[in-house]
């Protein structure tokens, strides 16, 4: 017997794509940031077209997924793009060009998420947004929960950056939003 | 099952026999009220009590009166409705 998927906001082919999307994203940010902390081995080159390929690639599914709009997807995306944000000066050995790209790249990302969830929000029908309303009261009180703990185990704990903390409540809403969806089409 | 965390509605409908009877798919049925397909299902399923414009819209749809798409479940003993 199939399962019944919870919303048509969120396909299943739109997981698929949101899975190559989130995994081609890792791995391009990984292949280009270690290539570019020694760009002057011989293999740099073949390293930074190998990430420019992942991150092309990563881009033509989210694009997918937002002609489809199914936003949910972008949103569980923006979560994974979050995670690399740290456009900090120690990740890129200083250089300010790689530091502001990388913050341009991830607010794109995450002002496209906000872009269509407000988008989507306006055009939602009365249970979807009940649902949404649901997912998002999941999400605050985990990550608050999530926060808590951490503040009393912060000796032991790395120190809590706050992209990691907007990471946590987007990908956190997503799961939440999948899991009442499911409760309301079983 | 209804417990927990689980939805439970308050009203019983007729939603599936009302449009069987017109030959309208879930799909069809939303896009006349303009709602989602999943609303309708969650409607039909029990799982979700509409709000009252969406009850007054599925009136004027079947044209029938609201009492006659949907009806009230028998509270029981311990508060609960029936399912």
């Amino acid at each position: 017997m199939s399962t019944p998927w919870p919303s048509e906001r969120a396909s299943r082919k739109g997981l698929a794509e949101f899975l190559f999307a989130a995994v081609t994203l890792t791995a391009g940010v990984v292949v280009m940031r270690q290539t570019l902390l020694d760009y002057t081995s011989p293999d740099a080159m073949r390293g930074v077209l190998t990430g420019f390929v992942a991150l092309v690639a990563s881009g033509f599914a989210a694009f997918h997924i937002v002609r489809r709009r199914e936003y949910p997807w972008i949103l569980g995306l923006a979560a994974v793009g979050l995670l690399f944000y740290e456009p900090i000066p120690g990740a890129f050995g200083g250089s300010v060009f790689w530091r502001l790209t990388t913050a341009v790249r991830d607010l794109v990302l995450v002002g496209a998420a906000a872009y269509f969830l407000r988008r989507t929000m306006r055009s939602a029908d009365e249970l979807d947004r009940r649902i949404q309303l649901e997912a998002l009261s999941w999400s605050y009180s985990l990550v608050l929960v999530a926060l808590i703990v951490h503040a009393l185990a912060e000796d032991v704990l790395p120190p809590l950056r706050g992209p990691w903390v907007a990471s946590a409540l987007l990908g956190s809403w997503v799961v939440a939003w999948l899991a009442a969806s499911t409760r309301y089409q079983r | 099952m209804a417990g927990g965390l689980d939805p439970v509605p308050a009203v019983k409908n007729r939603l599936p026999v009302l449009r069987a009877e017109r030959g309208w798919s879930q799909a069809e049925l939303a896009q006349r009220l303009g709602v989602s397909r999943q609303t309708i299902n969650a409607i039909e399923n029990g799982r979700y009590d509409p709000s009252l414009p969406l009850a007054f819209a599925l009136a004027r749809v079947f044209a029938r009166p609201i009492e006659g798409i949907f009806e009230p479940r028998e509270p029981q003993a311990d508060g609960q409705t029936t399912p």
